[in-house]
């Protein structure tokens, strides 16, 4: 490497940024590699257009900081993580369920620009924020008999009455399972958020413009 | 632009080159290549540039980073495009008078030594030292801060150079809020006005204001405004007055004032137990500590079913009033208590965790027990138990009243229910690489066999973290698991270290030395670069930076601290001390010291009053060595004294060497019988051997001459003659002491030996001895029993006997130190015409001492006997008790007594009152001023069997 260095820097000419850092977080970076690989993992896997304008490379960068905060707090508290032979089933799952054939998906694969391997990185990367999340939010919150009440009446009960006009509202007893999970999922949602806003409010922040023209 | 379709045309492509622009990087080569991870030949994966950018720029060393490839025939050659970042080194703020003083104003900057230096925090650091320099009356300063960098090193130097223009004065505060009938009162509280307004006002700073606003808060408590709110709102400048006027908020709140009813109890001890006056609020949590708190305060007086409730009442005028209802009850003796069902610790262990304690007859005439103290006994008691495996102690406690069927004596019942002990059955280790495993697995404690506690594995914790810190592993961590064993009451334990990645030095970047020479500060930093980056020597060298008395900050910080490089910069920055110190000291001694004229008639000593001056000056850092070259003076009309002495402390690097010289002269009548002149020249090198042995070499080159001499020069003429000494001398100190300043336990020890002979250009010849062994032994709880014997012996080398030693260089002794049952410096032989001591050729000294509580924790009691004396020679040693006649004085004198220690953070302030049981008798002649009178006139003496002695310290 020593020698590397007397040699003269290839000549700027015809050379080509193939990564550089888009959000600096900390000392931790996200590369705009990373972000234009998320979008293309996105797209795929939402099935919506590929969009790689700035505005769109911005918004998943947005939420790519948050994974990053929540990367942070798992590596702090040493949080597993999992192999990427748990993604296997979830790609299995998807070929199954939106392609007709291998080729089809292959096919799929190279029109957003990506290949397996990123698609199991994201995949995992997916798996293993939502558990930490289950972990680090879900214990603290429990869901009241009052507030399972007060969601039957105000919101379960007329949506049922406005999606099904047809048919008879179950009783409070029948949906209490539905209305537990939803109000859980809720407050977990609301309790991540906050912490997010908390998270993101303590840390340094730098973006680079350049990442997103 | 990042092509972000084109990106895979380079994907898989041979690397044949990894550059670097520029070439120039702030990471060592070797570690650069590891850090990138990609090498020439491989094939290029965008992950893996990704990896690196990721990796680069952890290190802390970038401020940006970018890939750029270019094809190369048939690979790619990869270059990292890199901006550096900056690291604070150096924060000066330069050209503001006191106050505020450079340290206020650095920290005001609240940059971080070695951290990056970014741009919003050098606008921030200038705002912040803007408005601490208003704070201090600086209206028109000007802050202009200058950075130079140094490229090589990363490092940025921030110096503020500020332009304060005038301070600007205090005026008339504006006062808003209902205090109109105080206003005058409120502004000559804040004592802001010079000479009551004569002179006009202070100049403002940021601690008079503070101090201002506080002494308002305290005139209006007194006034029993306790809830008053005193708000600084503003200052507000006039620029042509240069004035300031502290605009200020006043709610005064309602008037409360404190009184107890049942009981009577002092506006200061109320002041103390009640925390409205501490925190100027009367809500109903601090009353209901106020509460609490007396409670407790009766019950530790032995009020133990004392009750106190609270009210508060509306009063005239818009007061209320705080009025704590006491019922104090009975006043109990807690006489007795008993501990039962404890196995695995005997009482003893259990009673020092113990505040209760039973009665005693002189220090707790009412015991000392609360329920709030059982409480905390209880716990204590528990935590030992539970860091021992006994999770599941229980404890069980009662009072029996009428205790031995007398009113109002209680006992008390402690029973202990152990419980099982949890061990260790299995342990294991994960996550110690092999180099450490022989080490860590000695530091653990928790091992199968071992009781088993959460405390034992913090402790545990604690120390491997130590250990690993210590050996540069910066962000080591220790979590375990604990699952219970298939063996009932046994668990098995888990340890899991992640050592992280050492640290090593880099480099030292040093800087602020001045005059100091840079290879002074090299030599005391123990560590050197490439070794880890250990916590306790970074710790230790500025320690020993300090001691070298030099430097009056000596900041230490890792630069770029969270990046994760491997080498790390070390940074010390300095702040020498001022080179001058002067100090100036006066004071009086009051003892038996004779009146400062000449004086036959009590040659025993009599109570004389000397004033006293001093003053000294001191030089240190000489040259930039670290050496200190010092003045001290001291001036009464006992003394006369003057020593310049040169310091070179941690002589050559070593801190175990200190070499002094000094130069001495001194005229002092500190013992009764002559004037002694001496003009001394010494060279000492110490040498501290272990942490308690210390071994002083000494060379000494003096000349004495006497002056003022009260005995009979004709008689022994060879004491008035000058004498020109020269001895060599070793001391060996042995110092074993839990606290040398009040010792309980342990041993002390020291010998000095010397020779002056004519070798040295001595005019006399004599050896001399002087050794002194004392131990201490605690013999029950608080209660010490110490003891001391000093043996001495001077031996004339030449003709002509002891007698031949000049008067000044022979044993005296008696006084609060050494024999109690003596004045100062009056043991011993005499003149046989005027009665003055002569000094001895030999000295034995025994002090036993009991050293006990006497009332609470601060005022001891000590009971002692010292014998002893000093002799005429060696041979002359004697036990005997009965002085044969007036002129026999080689006899060992004995005296008891009784003493006070007072505890204070600077030692005991001690009283002795001794009884001399067999002090000598000796006559003298009366005289006519210097004349005897004619015929001769023997008047009989006895030293006085009561003596006295107040000093400082302990006696051994």
């Amino acid at each position: 490497m020593r020698l590397l260095a007397l040699i003269p820097i290839a000549a700027a000419a015809g050379a080509e940024t193939i990564d550089r850092i888009a959000v600096a977080l900390g000392n931790r970076v996200i590369t705009q590699g990373a972000v234009v690989e998320q979008v293309r993992v996105a797209g795929f896997l939402n099935r919506t257009p590929l969009a790689l304008d700035p505005a769109s490379m911005r918004r998943m960068a947005e939420r790519m900081i948050e994974q990053q905060l929540l990367r942070r707090e798992m590596e702090s508290s040493r949080f597993p993580t999992p192999s990427e032979d748990e993604a296997k089933p979830m790609i299995e799952k998807i070929k199954r369920d939106q392609y007709p054939s291998e080729a089809d998906y292959r096919a799929e694969l190279a029109k957003y620009g990506i290949g397996e391997e990123a698609l199991v990185r994201n995949l995992v990367a997916q798996l293993v924020t939502l558990r930490f999340v289950e972990l680090r939010f879900r214990p603290s919150n429990t869901v009241t008999e009052g507030e399972i009440e007060i969601y039957y009446r105000d919101t379960y009960t007329p949506r049922w009455e406005k999606t099904r006009p047809n048919s008879e509202v179950p009783v409070i007893e029948d949906a209490r399972d539905e209305i537990e999970q939803i109000l859980l999922q809720e407050k977990i949602d609301q309790a991540m958020s906050e912490w997010l806003k908390a998270a993101r409010g303590s840390a340094r922040v730098r973006y680079f413009d350049e990442a997103f023209r | 632009m990042l092509a972000h379709g084109a990106t895979g045309d380079f994907e898989g492509l041979p690397v044949v080159s990894v550059q670097f622009d520029p070439r120039d990087q702030p990471i060592p080569a070797a570690e650069l290549e590891s850090i990138v991870g990609i090498r020439p030949g491989g094939l290029l994966r965008l992950i893996e540039v990704r990896g690196a950018i990721e990796r680069l720029f952890a290190t802390g060393r970038y401020s940006n980073i970018s890939a750029d490839a270019t094809k190369d025939g048939s690979g790619v050659v990869v270059i990292f495009r890199t901006s550096g970042t900056w690291f604070v080194s150096r924060i000066s703020v330069d050209g503001v008078p006191e106050p505020p003083n450079a340290g206020q104003l650095v920290n005001a900057t609240k940059l971080i030594l070695g951290a990056e230096l970014r741009t919003e925090d050098l606008r921030a650091a200038s705002e912040s030292l803007q408005k601490k320099l208003e704070a201090n009356g600086y209206f028109e300063s000007r802050v202009d801060p200058r950075i130079t960098y140094d490229a090589r090193t990363e490092q940025a130097f921030v110096d503020f150079r500020i332009d304060p223009g005038p301070r600007a004065r205090m005026s008339v505060p504006a006062l808003s809020g209902a205090v109109e009938e105080h206003k005058s009162r409120v502004i000559n509280a804040t004592r802001w006005k010079r000479f009551g307004g004569f002179l006009g006002w202070k100049p403002v700073s940021e601690a008079r204001i503070s101090q201002g606003l506080d002494r308002i808060r305290r005139y209006l408590a007194r006034k029993d405004y306790l809830q008053s709110k005193i708000t600084l709102e503003n200052l507000q400048y006039f620029p042509t007055e240069q004035a300031v006027q502290p605009q200020i908020s006043i709610d005064l709140g309602p008037r409360i004032s404190v009184r107890t009813e049942g009981a009577k109890v002092s506006t200061s001890r109320l002041r103390q137990l009640v925390p409205v006056f501490q925190e100027q609020s009367a809500d109903r949590d601090l009353v209901v500590e106020g509460m609490r708190n007396l409670t407790e305060y009766f019950r530790a007086y032995g009020y133990f079913d004392a009750t106190v409730d609270f009210a508060t009442e509306a009063g005239p005028g818009g007061t209320n009033a705080i009025v704590y209802t006491i019922n104090r009850g009975d006043r109990f003796k807690l006489a007795g208590l008993s501990i039962q069902g404890n196995n695995y610790f005997n009482r003893q262990t259990i009673r020092e965790r113990m505040l209760t304690t039973p009665a005693t007859r002189i220090r707790y005439r009412q015991g000392r027990f609360s329920d709030s103290i059982l409480r905390s006994d209880l716990d204590a008691i528990r935590e030992l138990y539970v860091s021992n495996g006994f999770q599941e102690v229980r404890f069980t406690s009662g009072i029996d009243k009428n205790y031995k069927n007398k009113n109002n004596w209680l006992f008390l019942r402690i029973e202990i229910e152990e419980g099982p002990q949890t061990t260790v059955h299995k342990q294991e280790v994960s996550g110690v690489s092999i180099e450490h495993q022989e080490h860590v697995q000695a530091l653990i404690g928790s091992t199968p066999g071992q009781p088993y506690s959460e405390s034992g594995l913090a402790n545990d914790r604690d120390t491997i973290l130590d250990y690993y810190y210590n050996n540069g592993y910066l962000n080591a961590s220790f979590d375990w698991q604990v699952t219970p064993s298939a063996q009932p009451n046994q668990v098995d334990l888990r340890i899991l270290v992640n050592e992280g990645r050492p640290q090593f030095v880099r480099d030292f970047l040093i800087g602020g030395l001045e005059t100091s020479d840079l290879e002074m500060v090299l030599r005391r930093i123990r560590l050197q670069p490439g070794e880890p980056l250990s916590q306790a020597r970074i710790v230790e060298s500025q320690r020993r930076l300090y001691d070298l008395g030099v430097f009056a900050r000596v900041d230490v910080a890792v630069q770029n601290p969270d990046g994760l490089e491997t080498g790390k910069y070390l940074i010390y920055q300095f702040e020498e001390a001022r080179k001058y110190s002067l100090n100036l000291g006066f004071g009086a001694e009051i003892a038996r010291i004779g009146s400062g004229t000449p004086n036959f008639d009590a040659p025993a000593g009599e109570p004389g009053f000397s004033p006293r001056a001093s003053f000294g000056i001191s030089r240190s850092n000489l040259a930039g060595t670290g050496h200190t070259l010092s003045l001290q003076s001291r001036l009464s009309n006992i003394q006369q004294r003057a020593l310049v002495s040169y310091l070179a402390p941690q002589f050559k690097g070593r801190d175990d060497f200190t070499l002094i010289f000094s130069a001495l002269y001194d005229s002092s009548r500190d013992v009764r019988t002559f004037q002694a002149n001496r003009l001394e020249g010494s060279v000492q090198l110490g040498q501290r051997l272990t942490r308690a042995v210390t071994v002083q070499n000494r060379f000494a080159y003096r000349r004495n001459t006497i002056s003022g001499l009260r005995i009979e020069d004709s008689l022994i003429p060879v004491f008035t003659r000058p004498g020109r000494v020269g001895i060599i001398s070793t001391t060996l100190i042995q110092d074993h002491r839990d606290n040398p300043i009040d010792s309980r336990r342990g041993y002390y020890n020291t010998i000095d030996l010397g020779l002056a002979s004519k070798a040295f250009a001595s005019q006399t010849d004599y050896g001399r001895v002087l050794a002194r062994n004392s131990s201490y032994h605690r013999v029950w709880r608080d209660v010490t029993f110490a003891r001391s014997v000093a043996v001495g012996w001077l031996s004339n080398l030449r003709d002509g006997g002891p007698q031949a030693i000049p008067l000044p260089e022979r044993f005296f002794s008696g006084g609060a130190s050494t024999h109690r049952g003596f004045p100062d410096n009056q043991a011993g032989p005499r003149d046989l015409r005027t009665g003055f001591p002569l000094g001895g050729s030999a000295l034995v000294t025994n002090n036993l001492e009991l050293r006990f509580p006497l009332l609470g924790d601060s005022v001891g009691g000590v009971l002692f006997h010292d014998a002893g004396n000093v002799y005429s020679g060696l041979k002359e040693i004697s036990v005997r008790v009965k002085q044969r006649n007036v002129a026999d004085f080689d006899y060992m004198v004995h005296a008891v007594g009784l003493g006070i220690r007072y505890r204070t953070p600077v030692g005991p302030v001690r009283v002795d009152f001794a009884y001399g049981i067999n002090p000598p008798r000796f006559e003298f002649e009366r005289r006519d001023g210097f004349v005897p009178v004619v015929p001769q006139v023997l008047v009989s003496q006895r030293i006085n069997p009561f003596q006295f002695h107040f000093s400082l310290g302990q006696t051994f």
